[in-house]
Order: structure tokens, then sequence, then C-alpha cells
């Protein structure tokens, strides 16, 4: 079984009157079990030219095969452009989740719960260079 | 101006080359190279064995809520007219959270009239009348779409317990035991909030949160 772990650090000295240092390191694995999780779609790149302001798939719940609902998905997305002022909106279904400025990355499970949770990005109509955006799905996929 | 960063790294033998990711970023105001200021602080919540109903976590109303009392609202009005001139009317203002009997979601205050009278963005569906009615108010929002992030963990230990993580009505997805995640919030709206349920858990579920980013700014 493949062993993934994810780690996160979270550090500020001057946010808050005391220093806020926090790290947590989880292992991913198969809804309420021990075992690792084994599918990836593997890192992916996708870029959004200036021209390209429409709401569209990131991440679809239909690829090659199904991701079966309410699994232990996650999901990592990272916009790696280089303008301050470039971002794309993160939408699940209709619902935003919020926006991922440059060089931000989010890293959150996805339930995947009906055909409708694909994960869509929207780049502003004022952005003005190529938004380029690298994510992954680590998960069960089409787990039984 | 505050510095902040936040870091992950994956590492998996999932496939068939290993899989090595590190990323850091700095925690910066809408696009801006400023550095941002507002945190929640990190917040524990439990849940027993019993808390099974869908609970929210995280508010889009920043300070608490307040009530106004003595409330006469119309159908199909949307000017409020209330009689809790000392103890309230200073602190009505324009963009407040509105929740309430009769009152439908995602309103706020459109505009303050004076002391007796406000108005709503949206009318009322039915009658608050009598001066016996009361509304609910939030102190302050969560500016929308600005660069705010949640984090949340599943500091849990049985393999079995997780939390389903909710925004508004859209479920997000599971954290088991030991997960979390951290993920932009636009707080788009008032109706934004973040909601976890905790529906099946056999012992108990420790949920530890915060938020950091612009706030109200």
């Amino acid at each position: 079984m493949a062993t993934t772990t994810a780690a996160f650090t979270l550090s500020s000295s001057d946010i808050s009157s005391s220093p806020l240092s926090k790290s947590t390191t989880a292992t991913l694995t198969k809804a309420g079990t021990t075992i690792g999780l084994q599918q990836t779609s593997g890192m992916s790149r996708r870029i959004l030219k200036a021209t390209e302001t429409s709401i569209a798939d990131l991440i679809s719940t239909t690829p090659e095969f199904t991701y079966t609902a309410d699994k232990a998905n996650k999901v990592y997305v990272c916009n790696s452009s280089a303008d301050s002022t470039d971002y794309v909106t993160i939408t699940i279904h209709a619902e935003e989740i919020g926006r991922l400025y440059t060089g931000d990355w989010m890293f959150m499970p996805w339930s995947a719960s009906d055909s409708n949770s694909d994960i869509r990005i929207t780049a502003p109509s004022t952005h003005t260079n190529a938004v380029t955006l690298d994510y992954m799905v680590i998960g069960e996929g089409n787990a039984a | 101006m505050p510095t902040t960063t936040a870091t992950i790294t994956l590492n998996s033998d999932i496939d068939a080359s290993p899989l090595n990711i590190s990323d850091t970023t700095t925690l910066y105001n809408a696009g801006l190279d400023t550095g941002v200021e507002h945190t929640t602080g990190m917040q524990r919540k439990v849940f027993n064995v019993e808390d099974i109903a869908k609970i929210q976590l995280i508010p889009t109303i920043i300070g608490g809520t307040f009530t106004v009392k003595e409330v006469n609202l119309g159908s199909g009005d949307a000017t409020v007219t209330h009689g809790d001139v000392d103890s309230v009317s200073d602190l009505i203002k324009v963009g407040q959270p509105v929740i309430g009997t009769n009152v439908v979601a995602n309103v706020t205050v459109a505009s303050v009239t004076d002391d007796t009278h406000f108005e709503l963005s949206s009318t009322a569906s039915d009658v608050i009348a009598s001066d016996k009615g009361s509304l609910t108010l939030g102190y302050n929002v969560y500016t929308p779409n600005k660069a705010n992030k949640i984090y949340i963990r599943n500091s849990s230990v049985s393999d079995t317990d997780y939390i389903v993580v909710t925004i508004n009505a859209e479920d997000i997805g599971r954290l088991y035991a030991g997960d979390w995640m951290f993920m932009p919030w636009s707080a788009a709206n008032p109706l934004s909030n973040i909601f976890v349920t905790a529906a099946t858990q056999t012992s108990t579920v420790i949920v530890d949160y915060m938020v950091i980013g612009e706030g109200d700014s």
C-alpha cells in the first residue's frame, strides 16, 4: 500500500501578540481505514490565457472513471502565476469557495458528492497575464 | 505588516516515481504584497457522540450579534421601525446581516434612516407587527472576496470518525481523523458560513480551526 503524507506548517512571528507556529502531518488513508490512498491524477497544469475569463472545469467528477462519492479524496491546487493581481476563483457546484492569488495553494478534502461537484475555476475579466494552475487529486477514485 | 507563511509538503510512493512537493506561500492581502493582519487565533470545538447536527463552525459574522427589539415590519415592506432606541440605535450600520422570522436569507441593512428606522436590502415575506417582534443583526461581516484562508483539522483519533465540511449548503469534503485542510475563503455573502457535521462518530471528535486573512478590512 502506498504511504502518502501531507505536512502543513503555518508560521508568523507578528500576526498576533504571541508568535504563531502550527505544524501537523496527516497520513492520507482511505475513508475510515488505515489503508493508504492508492489513486492519483498526478500533477497537472492548466494555463488560462488572458482571454479565458469564463468559468471552466478544473477537476471533473467524471474523468476516465467516476469518483465515488463521499470518500477520502484530497485536492491540491496552486496558483503558480507571477503577477500578484492575478487570481482565480475556486467554485464547487454553485458555491464559491475562495480566491487563490499568485503563489497561493490550497489543500482540501473533496467529497465529489454528486455529478455537479466539479471543481471549477474562473479568472477575472481584468487579468492581464496567463494564469498557471498546478493541481492534483489524491484519493480513492472509483473505489468500491 | 505581519509576515505569515503557509507550507505544504506532500510525499508519497503512490506513483511509479516518488511524489515530493513542497510549496510555501506568504499570506498577502488581495492583490497586494502587504501581509494579512486578521486572525481568529486557533480555536477548538469538541463534538460529543450525541452532537450529530450540522453546526456552524466559522460564521461570516465578525464580533457576534445583537438584537433589535420592538420591531414593526410590514409584509412586502423593507422599512423596519423599531422602538429600541436607547440600546441599539447607535449599533446599526449599513451592510450588517439581518436574521429573523419573515426576513429572507442573505438580507442586510441597506440604509439607516434615523434612530428608529432602517431599510432592509430585501422586503419582508410577512408581517412582524405589534411592536413585539425582534431582529438579530451581526456587528460586522468578513469583507467578501478577499484573501482569507481557513485551516481546519480533525484532531480525533478514531479512524472511522469524520466530519463533513460544508460552505453554505455545499459539501466540500470529509476530514477523517488526523486530516487537515487549508483553503481560501471568499465569504462571498452572509450565507457563506462554514459548517461541520459529525454525524456518525463513535467517540468525541475534536476540531481545531482558524481564519487568517483580511477580516472586515
